[in-house]
């Protein structure tokens, strides 16, 4: 039998939107308690956000939602209302975590904020995540995923000089600051668990996607470029038959290694290509040479035969693809939940593996306030006839 | 009270290159004492990443990127290819909380340093691997870095434009994610055995920890067996939402309007040229299905400005826009710079530089953190770790220097 290494942890889930809910995610998988509070009659916006069932919108059928939200309660509750804050000033009594991604000072409007609740609870770890922290010069500005993308420094390690920037795909930025925020949390319990208080962790987006880029401030300050360009040379994409291939071109042993394998042992002591300055120089030229080595070639075959040389080619398979990989397969990475409105839906599973405390996938994205009664009467004792009369004043 | 959380943690960091290494960063920021393993035969591929191409004295330490990921913790070397070496490894496990490593999983194995070893020698040990691909499965001792994990996890088919093949995200920064992720976990086991005793071991692939954040585009083609489009800048529903030219050279101001409050708002933030009330942009609808010429009429605004000013300007007016920012400016900003993202500190050898701290996108209230000490030089701390930890004497540390089990000086180069 496995454990749980948050068995017993409780969570208030105050979070929307991407970074918020894909913490809590986590932290849900390691078998903390986690209460989801959201807003009567809407709830969290990811339930508004794309990919819906059939492109048909409604607040059961988000895709996002349902990946973000896996193994919580949720309970509705209007934290503008008097009544809303106090109901939620009893929840912390006994939670160990509360994780929001409000916009900065809007739990201290709430007289939510970690400096107020820890006198009703010392031990209470709270962690905030917001576009640029919860103070400095912007801390009240707004962000995006692109504009996080763009401040980030990223752009000038691509070398992809006067060309516009593009951003990354997906949500990266959110997800990357939802990261650092359970690390942070888990810090903050570990060391809650020692001195028996907790403390207030402050998650910044824009901090969270500096982390993730390559240094760019650093090689600046050693060397004085602005771009970086060797590194979009890196990562090249080529076309082959049935899709791209990825290669890197770099390394002077990996392309003595490639010319081999690609059967153009001529190139290893062209002069063009033959020292690191050279490589940079005439860079298209060693591209186009490999590009057309591979264009009639199936990736699949490509891949598995760099593997044979140890060239660490790159599939760049599609969505499609990437829940067909052999490798995803055996090690069961996807896993099935099934949904009262959605049905069974694939999803990715644990980020990693541990052997005593796996992270595990138990339960759907919660419906709408679906947990009410539970929460509510279960454990702070509400009848369900205050439970009636709390839904019609719309406080719940 | 005072003192960062991990006082008191050992871990041995056996790990290259970044993913595995910014794990231990991390762990080191929040006050673990971190041991970095190299050896005089192999150095850490990464004292080579974003150094010059041309020949200079102590090349191994001039990486910004290796001197960058690698801050608060200490260095030996020690030869794990031969039998005294993995011996001293063994110690060193006997009194450590966690061992992290990112090599494909036969090579843990052909040292005889892999778990099931290390659990016998310390039965409370946490092991982390982060291979590419996972430590277990057919594809397990396949070889991956940054661009191959980053392609497997289906990011670049996400990237770039509709019309246009996909695209790299020039970064790397799927090592980073794995190291979060790897951090993370490592915290996980610390918990579990803060409350049990028990240790375990970790199996991070980075192409699952990267490939779980689209988790949103695995499920469209689960649901509707839609493969996702690439969106070069744009967005789902909003408009405008995009990258725009400033005033100046290659200097880009990005911007995403999202409701038609901010939509009004824009408009008077620009001046109220008259094409900000035309019906074709009056709702979302029409401004997203009119982008193409809306946004070519926002760069014409923000061409005559300064990135920085455009980004205050719709800042202020409460619309999210964020300047492209330069190194340069990244080392300048007043917001970081208030925020302590960057600490300057002085290393031997490449002299005083700022440096990212590792953990600054999480700063704990109780728990102020700076960087302690710079990367380590080549070997610095063989003595501190052998003498001082293993209680080794000078003769027996001076017969390993003379075996090139441990040394300061990379063979061979």
């Amino acid at each position: 039998m496995t454990e749980e290494a948050l068995a017993g942890v409780k969570v208030l889930d105050l979070t929307h939107h991407i970074a918020g809910p894909y913490c809590t995610r986590i932290l849900a998988g390691f078998g903390a308690d986690v209460v989801k509070v959201e807003k009567p009659g809407e709830g969290d916006g990811a339930r508004r956000m794309t990919p819906f069932l059939n492109d048909e919108p409604g607040l059961e059928r988000s895709g996002l939602f349902l990946y973000l939200n896996s193994n919580k309660k949720s309970i509705t509750l209007n934290l503008k209302s008097e009544t809303g804050v106090k109901i939620f000033r009893e929840l912390v009594k006994d939670a160990d975590i509360i994780v929001e991604n409000f916009r900065p000072g809007v739990m201290e409007r709430l007289g939510l904020d970690h400096q107020t609740l820890k006198e009703l609870n010392p031990g209470l770890v709270m962690t905030s995540i917001s576009n640029f922290g919860q103070d400095g010069p912007y801390r009240d500005y707004k962000s995006a995923h692109l504009v996080a993308w763009g401040m980030s420094g990223a752009r000038y390690n691509d070398g992809a000089i006067g060309r516009r920037p593009v951003q990354i795909g997906g949500w990266l930025t959110h997800y990357v600051a939802g990261l650092f925020a359970v690390l942070g949390t888990g810090i903050a319990l570990y060391r809650r668990n020692i001195t028996g208080y907790g403390q207030h962790v402050d998650v910044s987006m824009m901090e969270s996607t500096i982390l993730i880029t390559c240094y760019p401030t650093v090689v600046y300050s050693y060397r004085g470029i602005l771009h970086n360009a060797i590194s979009k040379e890196r990562m090249g994409l080529f076309q082959c038959r049935d899709g791209y291939i990825g290669i890197n071109l770099f390394g002077r042993l990996n392309w003595e290694m490639l010319c081999t394998f690609l059967g153009v042992p001529e190139l290893i002591r062209d002069p063009r290509f033959e020292t690191p300055l050279a490589m940079v120089e005439h860079f298209e030229e060693a591209r186009a040479e490999i590009a057309e080595k591979v264009a009639g070639r199936e990736k699949m075959e490509l891949f598995q035969s760099g593997v044979e040389w140890r060239i660490p080619l790159g599939l760049v398979p599609n969505t499609r693809e990437v829940l067909g990989s052999p490798q995803h397969q055996a090690r069961g990475f996807f896993e099935e939940v099934d949904h009262p409105v959605m049905g069974k839906v694939t999803m990715p599973g644990a980020p990693f593996k541990m052997t005593e405390t796996p992270w595990q996938l138990k339960s759907p994205a919660p419906m709408l306030g679906e947990h009410n009664e539970e929460v509510y009467c279960q454990r702070l004792g509400y009848s369900k006839e205050e439970l009636v009369r709390l839904g019609e004043r719309g406080i719940i | 009270m005072s003192g960062l959380p991990l006082e008191g943690i050992r871990i041995i960091d056996a790990t290259n290159s970044w993913s595995g290494p910014y794990t231990v960063q991390l762990l080191a920021s929040l006050g673990a004492e971190a041991i970095k393993v190299e050896s005089i035969q192999y150095l850490d591929t990464w004292r080579a990443g974003g150094t010059q191409l041309m020949e200079q004295e102590y090349l191994w330490e001039r990486s910004p990127l290796w001197n960058s990921v690698n801050t608060d913790k200490l260095g030996i070397t020690l030869a794990l290819n031969r039998p005294k070496g993995v011996e001293i490894f063994k110690r060193l496990v006997k009194i450590s909380d966690i061992v992290a490593e990112n090599y494909t999983p036969r090579v843990m194995r052909n040292f005889g340093l892999d778990y099931p070893v290390l659990r016998e020698v310390n039965p409370g040990i946490i092991m982390i691997s982060l291979p590419a691909h996972g430590s277990s499965g057919p594809w397990q001792d396949y070889p991956g870095y940054a661009a191959s994990i980053e392609q497997m996890a289906g990011i670049p088919q996400l990237t770039g434009y509709p019309d246009g093949p996909p695209k790299m995200s020039g970064t790397g920064f799927t090592d980073p994610i794995a190291g979060v992720n790897g951090a993370t976990a490592v915290m996980m086991a610390l918990l579990f055995r803060q409350m049990t005793g028990k240790g375990q071991y970790i199996d991070l692939s980075q192409i699952e920890a990267v490939t779980s954040l689209i988790g949103e585009a695995v499920i469209d083609y689960s649901m509707n067996r839609r493969i996702q489009p690439r969106r070069g800048n744009r967005h789902p529903s909003m408009a405008p939402h995009g990258c725009y030219r400033c005033m100046g050279d290659d200097l880009w101001v990005n911007i995403a309007v999202s409701s038609d409050e901010e939509w009004r708002r824009f408009g008077e933030a620009i001046g109220s040229p008259p094409w900000v009330t035309e019906s074709r942009f009056a709702d979302g609808m029409s401004r997203w299905h009119n982008q193409d010429e809306l946004d070519k009429l926002v760069e014409g605004w923000t061409i005559r400005h300064d990135h920085y000013e455009v980004m205050h300007t719709l800042q202020k007016a409460g619309i999210a826009a964020g300047a492209v920012l330069t190194s340069a400016e990244l080392l300048d900003d007043p917001h970081l710079k208030e925020r302590g993202t960057y600490q300057t500190i002085e290393r031997a050898i490449v002299g005083t530089h700022p440096y990212p701290v590792s953990s600054a996108p999480m700063k704990l209230s109780d728990s102020p953190v700076s960087i302690r000490r710079p990367a380590p030089l080549l070997g610095e701390h063989n003595e501190y770790v052998l003498r001082d930890l293993l209680g080794m004497s000078r003769e027996e540390i001076q017969a390993l220097a003379d075996d090139q089990i441990i040394g300061n000086t990379p063979l061979g180069i």
